[in-house]
């Protein structure tokens, strides 16, 4: 009996369970093996400082960076720090997408707006945003303000563009239903252009908010004395370089934050998978 | 209510000149009639729907109702691409056009799930169009063009993506529901058989300009059945079409 239990078992086994468990296998190997090549750098960094075949000033050993930021989060400096950056980024982002999302969308919709408005983004994109810093901070002074229009500014186009971007990738078809049964142009905006534009706005949003993280650092470097990225350039300055490399890893891990935090919002907004 | 077409013409202007899509097309449907219209590809069947829908403008000609009930809408168009919204579930899907006549949310959420038990899809209810099948899809495009009572069904080749079995199942089915709701159907295809099996009448179209060389009574009593296709008469009929479309596409294809 027992045997036959075991024989019955494996049959199962061979027909279905090994193939699924063969699966996730695999992927748990992937993740591990995904794990093993930061690890393994970290631990070559760790011991070439240590046997001193490399320079502890330039290249702190990842321990000493992790104790770093221990220390720093324990005394409020890295979350103040941290804080005033992300509350730029983020006034920053709000005051750049809104606009951004609201002229796009009405861009994508109005072939006569587009005609109007475009040549002007396109022929503005290219600029480097980070150059407008000077200028910027001659119409905004030398505060807060200049640090979060610059953001804005640059959150401005990825939000513009791909929103336009997905409003022309909606279905004609989906506009001519609209008209059949008689949407008003305010209807047709609440169902049709907002969610059929939703999936390639997203990406626009995720880049926006990726260029925001970039330029608050850039603009902290010559023109702030608060913020990760003042932080990072006063530590190169003064060779605190196990500082400089706390700011480095901490704003990183806020990147990877917000992108997961942007991509879980799509997920539970962007319901149909397209 | 009848869809009256009185020499309707359609010219484009394009790069190369006018291009005449559609010249002098004069019909009349009878009240709760099934018109089915078969051309060839090209020969603005198409275009000719979405100007009944009032989608698209004439450049000659006009198109009247009559017989119009106030109050109903006028229309209501299947059409052939997948035009359901990703972006919303079955039931708000069939529920688009009653919400945009004013309908009351409960109200027409009601109405929505009476015509998605109609097509059968009452288990889908609140799925999202990706997860259907094409031919599920099809049917909620039909179920939402009904949902809202229009006086005139417009049907652009709804089957034309599924294949044959899928396609006779539905064909029956929306016999089925017309015959329940007697509406005025205007029905384009370029499949002669499904012409003249839904067909109370069959229009045939030409190309190059597109416009009606034949229009054709369908002698099949209803209610019919799948069987009839293999009827002599049946054969003879879509022989005839076919020979009438045939000429065209070598005409076409001669550069006549």
């Amino acid at each position: 009996m027992a045997r036959n239990v075991t024989a019955t078992r494996t049959t199962m086994d061979v027909r279905g369970d090994v193939i699924v468990r063969g699966a996730t296998q695999q992927m748990r190997t992937d993740r591990v093996l995904a794990m093993l090549s930061p690890l393994l750098v970290l631990f070559a960094w760790e011991a070439l400082v240590r046997t001193g075949r490399l320079s502890a000033l330039f290249f702190p050993p990842p321990t000493l960076v992790f104790r770093t930021i221990a220390a720093m989060t324990l005394t409020g400096e890295l979350p103040a720090e941290v804080w005033v950056s992300l509350r730029r980024v983020l006034l920053g982002f709000v005051l750049g997408a809104v606009p951004g999302v609201g002229l796009g969308l009405a861009m994508g919709w109005s072939r006569r707006l587009r005609a109007f408005v475009e040549p002007m983004v396109a022929a503005t994109y290219p600029i480097p945003k980070i150059a407008l810093l000077p200028m910027i901070m001659l119409i905004f002074g030398i505060g807060e303000a200049s640090k979060i229009v610059i953001v804005a500014v640059g959150a401005f186009y990825p939000t513009a563009l791909n929103a336009i971007a997905g409003v022309l990738a909606i279905r004609p078809t989906y506009f001519e239903v609209a008209r059949n049964f008689g949407a008003s142009r305010w209807k047709t905006f609440t169902r049709v252009v907002l969610p059929g534009s939703l999936p390639i706005l997203f990406v626009g949003l995720r880049l926006a908010f990726g260029i925001a993280l970039l330029l608050v650092v850039a603009a902290e470097f010559v023109a702030a004395r608060e913020g990760v990225g003042a932080m990072i350039w006063l530590s190169w300055q003064t060779l605190r370089t196990e500082k400089l490399y706390a700011g480095i890893v901490a704003w990183a891990a806020l990147g990877l934050a917000s992108t997961a935090i942007l991509q879980a919002l799509e997920r539970r907004i962007v319901r149909w998978g397209r | 209510m009848r869809v009256i077409c009185e020499n309707v013409g359609k010219v484009y202007s394009t790069t190369r000149g006018p291009l005449v899509a559609l010249r002098g097309i004069t019909f009349k449907t009878a009240e709760s009639e099934f018109v089915c219209m078969v051309g060839p590809s090209g020969c603005g069947k198409t275009t000719l729907l979405k100007i009944v829908a009032g989608l698209v403008e004439v450049t000659s000609g006009a198109v009247r109702y009559e017989g119009h009930e106030r109050g109903a809408p006028r229309n209501a168009m299947v059409f052939q691409d997948e035009s359901i919204f990703p972006w919303m579930s079955v039931l708000d899907n069939v529920a688009f056009p009653l919400e945009m006549r004013g309908v009351a949310r409960r109200h027409r959420l009601e109405t929505a799930e009476e015509f998605v038990e109609r097509v059968g899809l009452r288990r889908f209810a609140a799925n999202y169009p990706h997860e259907l099948s094409m031919g599920m899809k099809q049917r909620v495009g039909i179920a939402r063009a009904l949902a809202c009572y229009p006086e005139v069904l417009l049907m652009d080749e709804p089957f034309a993506a599924l294949d044959a079995q899928m396609k006779a199942v539905l064909q029956e089915e929306l016999v089925t529901l017309w015959s329940r709701y007697q509406r005025t159907v205007l029905y384009v295809t370029h499949d002669i058989e499904e012409a003249i099996f839904l067909g109370d009448r069959v229009l045939v179209m030409s190309r190059n300009p597109g416009r009606l060389i034949a229009d054709l009574p369908v002698p099949f009593p209803r209610p019919r059945e799948h069987g009839m296709r293999t009827a002599a008469e049946f054969g003879e009929l879509k022989e005839r079409i076919w020979l009438m479309i045939r000429d065209e596409v070598m005409q076409v294809l001669r550069g006549q």
